[in-house]
């Protein structure tokens, strides 16, 4: 630099700035230095930019609008930036809190299903001696799941004296009623009276089917009875997420469908017991035990579990859990797997649901006792079965092998 | 050479023996770091920007020394570039380049004015009139003269702006000062002599200024913004670029230095110690004032209106 001295020039603009601003080489620094020892001006001109540039930082860090675009665009995030760590944990734990939650739901429930009796013993209230014999007339290979063996046997090797003799000592070892119902239609006063003696009892084929046909009506009976009241039960099964249905009755389209919903954790339905209405003063809460022991006897080819079944007469339909469909007419003897002729997953098997007014409700069931037990009447109409899939879609059959969509 | 000339104008006569031996592809690779398409700026111009900005500045290196290729290589990318071509393209006159220099420096430069002058009315005065000599309203030899030509991007063009600012706010001051009555410009000028002018006085004033003379340029700067301009501690350090503590030390190693120095070349000049004790313990005021005329006599003379022009 050739400004030495006072006495030459003043460095220039560029000059002092770039000794304020320290881009200078150590030689040109020590040059300008050797100007700004001798000269007050230029050491107040750098004092002076210097004030200048402290002022615009200070103005730069007051004023964020001064702030460059991209600058700005970034600073909402680093704002944010500490807070997003406890954001990040508080979600993690709602996720922990859910999937335990969804956990620990999927666990009771599948622990109420692989315990349905224990529950359903627990849930029942205490049955009255007088309702004792009912449940193996009404359902003799569903009464007694202790004994499905020898049921079944009774069941193969055609009906016999000897077995019919053997179904009267099992009725005859339940305790004695103590009081009749006041108000016992005939049919119900029918089917509870006292079991013929062994010698008059039929012998052969006939005395089989005869057998099978009261046992059938005394369950259709019983549904009807309890269907009046067990209209909550639907909306139960919705909320219970775990239908184990048993939609059946004794034949004849007057027969309302029935579904009972077999759920451990399910609380107890509201029921409506009719009183002096025979059988059926069961109640839903019997029928429940009804098709949970049902299901739980039925042995299906595939050797699932049945989880949903529905009969009319000696047609039985039943859904194993792989939600394959059998068909059983036989009363459950022997099954025979169904075409799947439906899309998606079966889940529950019934009759179809028809809406009746309660007062056409009982000569109905009359008419289907008389049908059923060909005592003349009207004949009854062939049953309609439905399929739901895991996707609420419902497929319809009379003859439980050939299904049609809804 | 005339004392009114800068020292960049004194840079422009030199001749740039060794630009030619710039590289191509450095040109090239500098031309694109610039972003001097964006203004129109052509390689060949561009170069030739070049060229003169090493040509003023020797290439950072002693006068006359030789450069190589890779010495001007690294003082070019050592130039604030951008901020070079778009003030030659506003100087050009290019009216994109203008759009973005108001746009960028317009509110800083009057900021800084603002500051430098402590009043918003100077400020805008101090900002309109230099903003006004920019964009070229100002004319020599009738030909419209740009100051940004001046710049040759050795710092930030937002710093030149400012001690362009600083430099015509410090010359008005400095000239209208010069211009007041004397008997309002300083009463305290009139001094009462002292009351022992001591025979030893000008042998103390040599001795001090021998004892000034012979320190480094650094130190002589620190005891001139300390001791005259009154700068603290911290704003001196600010300048040096070095801590306050640094400074404190150097400014206490450099007052005993000279203390020494002086009394040794009192003694030099025929004092005895003693003597020299005693003229050391004279009325301080007396040799403030003595070091002031030593430091500042000759700047009201040679003052020159040359800053950006």
């Amino acid at each position: 630099m050739k400004a030495t001295t006072q006495h030459e020039t003043h460095p220039d603009a560029e000059n002092l700035n770039a000794f304020a601003e320290q881009v200078l080489s150590e030689r040109e620094r020590s040059e300008m230095l050797r100007h700004l020892a001798v000269c007050g001006r230029c050491r107040q001109v750098i004092g002076l930019t210097r004030e200048a540039a402290e002022a615009e930082a200070a103005a730069e860090v007051t004023s964020p609008a001064v702030r460059p675009v991209a600058q700005a665009r970034r600073g909402w995030w680093k704002e944010w930036r500490l807070a997003l760590a406890p954001v990040a944990a508080l979600a993690a734990t709602a996720l922990v809190a859910i999937y335990v939650h969804q956990h620990n739901a999927e666990r009771s429930a599948q622990m109420a299903q692989t315990t349905p009796r224990a529950v359903m013993q627990r849930d029942e209230p205490p049955v009255s001696p007088a309702m004792q014999p009912e449940l193996p007339a009404a359902a003799p290979r569903l009464a007694s799941p202790a004994a499905p063996a020898a049921e079944k046997k009774e069941l193969k090797t055609e009906s016999s004296s000897s077995e019919a003799r053997q179904q009267s000592s099992e009725m005859a070892m339940l305790p004695e009623k103590p009081s009749e119902p006041a108000a016992l239609d005939t049919s119900a006063a029918q089917l509870q009276a006292a079991p013929p003696p062994p010698a008059e009892a039929p012998a052969g084929r006939e005395a089989l089917k005869t057998k099978q046909q009261e046992d059938n009506t005394q369950i259709e009976l019983q549904k009807q009875q309890s269907g009046a009241g067990a209209e909550p039960r639907r909306s139960f099964a919705a909320k219970a997420n775990m239908p184990v249905s048993m939609a059946g009755a004794g034949g004849g389209a007057s027969a309302s469908s029935e579904q009972v919903e077999v759920t451990a954790a399910a609380p107890e339905p509201k029921m409506r017991t009719l009183h002096g209405a025979g059988f059926g003063s069961l109640g839903g809460l019997q029928a429940n035990a009804v098709a949970t022991r049902a299901i739980e006897t039925i042995h299906l080819p595939s050797g699932k579990r049945a989880v949903s079944l529905a009969f009319a007469g000696p047609r039985m339909l039943a859904i194993d859990k792989a939600g394959a469909l059998y068909l059983s007419e036989d009363s459950g003897n022997t099954w025979e797997r169904v075409a799947q002729q439906w899309s998606g997953r079966a889940l529950v098997v019934r009759r179809e649901a028809q809406e009746k007014t309660g007062a056409d409700k009982a000569p109905e069931a009359e008419g289907n006792l008389r049908a059923a037990r060909g005592a003349g009447g009207a004949p009854a109409e062939a049953p309609i079965f439905e399929i739901v899939n895991d996707k609420g879609q419902i497929w319809k059959s009379t003859d439980g092998k050939t299904w049609t969509a809804e | 050479m005339a004392p009114t000339e800068s020292v960049a104008s004194v840079r422009d006569a030199e001749p740039a023996a060794a630009a030619s031996a710039m590289s191509r592809a450095v040109v090239d690779e500098l031309w694109r770091a610039s972003d001097a398409a964006t203004w129109g700026l052509e390689q060949d111009e561009f170069e030739q920007i070049l060229q003169e900005a090493g040509t003023a500045w020797h290439y950072g290196l002693a006068e006359g020394a030789k450069t190589t290729a890779h010495e001007q290589a690294a003082f070019f990318r050592g130039l604030c570039l951008a901020d070079l071509v778009l003030a030659r393209a506003c100087a050009r006159g290019d009216e994109r380049a203008w759009e973005h220099f108001v746009a960028v420096y317009r509110q800083p430069l009057l900021r800084a004015a603002i500051a430098i002058t402590s009043s918003e009315t100077l400020g805008h005065d101090l900002a309109d009139q230099l903003y006004a000599e920019i964009y070229g309203l100002k004319e020599r030899d009738g030909e419209r003269r740009c100051p940004l030509l001046s710049y040759r991007g050795r710092g930030s063009l937002l710093g030149w702006l400012r001690t362009t600012l600083a430099q015509r706010h410090v010359d008005h001051h400095r000239r209208t000062r010069r211009e007041e009555p004397i008997e309002e410009f300083d009463a305290s000028a009139v001094e009462p002599a002292p009351e022992t002018p001591a025979r030893e006085l000008p042998q103390l004033e040599q001795a001090v200024e021998k004892a000034l003379a012979e320190q480094e340029p650094e130190e002589r700067f620190l005891l001139a913004s300390y001791y005259l301009d009154g700068r603290t501690l911290k704003q001196v350090a600010e300048v040096l670029g070095v801590h306050e503590a640094t400074v404190s030390r150097k400014l206490q190693r450099t007052v005993k230095t000279i203390r020494k120095r002086v009394m040794s070349n009192l003694q030099r000049s025929g004092m005895g110690r003693r003597a020299a004790e005693e003229a050391m313990g004279t009325d301080p005021r007396d040799l403030d004032v003595n070091l002031k005329k030593l430091l500042q006599e000759s700047q009201e003379e040679t003052f020159q209106e040359q800053a950006a022009t």
